[in-house]
């Protein structure tokens, strides 16, 4: 058996089969959405293809500048994403601190993470950096964009109640106390849900492909581990930044409320 | 007399223009007026919950954009007029308004007399889930009279309350205003109850002043 497994071309291309299977159970149950799913599975393939053969050039450079861009610009997906995910209108002072939550929240842990955990040399090593970047990047995004949307949500339904608090004398933290300790659960959850799963419900994506590829399973979950644990520092760090920020753009410098799509 | 508010060329969007206005201190000191004349944009001016676009508002001489606005909110405790009840208890009302109040809690004693005193007696632990509107209306005067602030601002304070609880709630009130250093501004279109315990009656109309009925003013 060999170490790595390599597909050939062909037998790539005989994957597709569940595509066309997909395809036939939409046309049989008249769904009338073919377009949208052969658009899906061209879209991932392009992509991925895409970031195959930018990857191949990055990790041929080796160069901190080009790996430092490729974080960048994975983080400014991202953003785009958060901002187009977030239901309800976001005003701009908001689009600042979760841009600031997106970009502290991700590097602050990585740097520490290629560093502290990975140790790699350099630090910046891009076979290491950019993959952990992306799973970081990943989770923060959904992190970040459910913290967003709580919070945005929390100041359009009970205005009445964070006014009333006002009104008694509260501090703005204190009128929105609660809110915030319910914002920070709520987008903490899917990422402390997926470690309460993990190995026994699925083998993440991460640590099947590092066992696909060869590597033994006691390597395989040591790399799982550190790396979920990057993610949860990550994302508890950005969903911390997004509450105890996000929550000030509601309010101005006389504490009082403002409308945020201003 | 000493003023509590003064208000000089007080402009706020279209809503309000007050070229000048003088709001004693020891005294109840009512407003009326039609619906969108500008009474509750005034009472939040007072309250610091919006700021006035031109102008001065004042506080017993100090201007009110200049100083801390949640230290103001805590000495100038307004009501609107649907105020917000939380779930729970009034106890848990009271419990809150303290808490946002940054104020020790009373003792179970005070709270019982003044829920009586509004018509409520035995009341404390009730669940607000199934208090009238009545009830939650005088709930949320209790919060803001068991915390004694120097100055209550009362957005219809008795619309969701019967002639015979309003008397006493107004009355009540009119006490409260003559001690010493307290001050109470009240929206109110109860007509005839407003004006026997009212010292002073501003009317509003288009965001202007049109009516200003002093009976007697606090050092008289």
């Amino acid at each position: 058996m060999p170490d790595t497994l390599s597909i050939e071309l062909w037998r790539l291309a005989a994957s597709y089969l569940f595509l066309i299977l997909l395809l036939i159970m939409s046309l049989l149950l008249g769904l009338g959405r073919g377009k949208e799913f052969l658009v899906a599975a061209v879209r991932m393939t392009l992509q991925l293809v895409l970031a195959g053969y930018i990857l191949e050039l990055v990790f041929s450079q080796r160069h901190i500048l080009v790996t430092l861009a490729v974080l960048l610009v994975m983080q400014s997906f991202a953003l785009v994403t958060i901002f187009g995910r977030v239901k309800g209108a976001i005003g701009f002072r908001l689009k600042r601190v979760i841009a600031l939550a997106l970009f502290l929240g991700t590097s602050v842990p990585l740097a520490y993470f290629m560093i502290m955990v990975i140790a790699a040399d350099p630090w910046y090593e891009p076979r290491f950096f950019i993959p952990i970047a992306g799973m970081t990047i990943g989770n923060s995004m959904t992190g970040i964009t459910l913290g967003a949307e709580r919070l945005t949500q929390a100041f359009q339904t009970s205005r009445a109640r964070i006014e009333e608090a006002l009104m008694l004398g509260a501090t703005p933290q204190l009128a929105v106390g609660e809110f915030l300790s319910d914002t920070f659960n709520a987008a903490i959850i899917p990422t402390v849900n997926a470690m309460l799963g993990m190995g026994i419900i699925f083998i993440p994506g991460m640590m099947a492909g590092q066992i696909l590829a060869g590597a033994s399973p006691l390597d395989a979950i040591k790399y799982q581990i550190v790396i979920m644990m990057g993610i949860l520092g990550s994302v508890s760090l950005a969903v911390y930044l997004i509450i105890n920020l996000g929550y000030r753009t509601f309010f101005n410098q006389r504490a009082q409320l403002v409308n945020n799509q201003e | 007399m000493q003023a509590a508010f003064s208000l000089r060329e007080v402009v706020y969007r279209e809503i309000l223009y007050i070229p000048s206005l003088d709001i004693p201190s020891g005294l109840l000191f009512g407003i009326t007026g039609k619906s969108g004349s500008g009474k509750t944009t005034l009472l939040k001016l007072l309250n610091n919950l919006i700021s006035c676009e031109e102008g001065e508002v004042s506080y017993y001489g100090q201007n009110v954009s200049a100083s801390d606005p949640v230290a103001l909110r805590r000495r100038v405790v307004m009501v609107p007029q649907s105020p917000y009840i939380f779930p729970r208890t009034a106890r848990e009302n009271i419990r809150l308004a303290f808490y946002f109040n940054r104020k020790e809690l009373p003792a179970q004693a005070e709270m019982e007399k003044l829920l009586a005193v509004l018509g409520m007696p035995g009341m404390l632990d009730k669940d607000t889930f199934v208090m009238s509107g009545g009830e939650k209306q005088r709930l949320a005067l209790a919060r803001v009279l068991l915390l004694d602030p120097e100055t209550l601002l009362l957005d219809e304070p008795t619309a969701a309350l019967d002639e015979e609880n309003a008397k006493a709630v107004i009355s009540y009130l009119a006490q409260w205003a003559s001690r010493p250093g307290k001050a109470v501004v009240i929206i109110s279109h109860a007509g005839a109850l407003i004006k026997e315990h009212t010292d002073s009656i501003l009317t509003l109309s288009g965001g202007k002043i049109t009516g200003m009925n002093e009976k007697r003013s606090a050092n008289a």
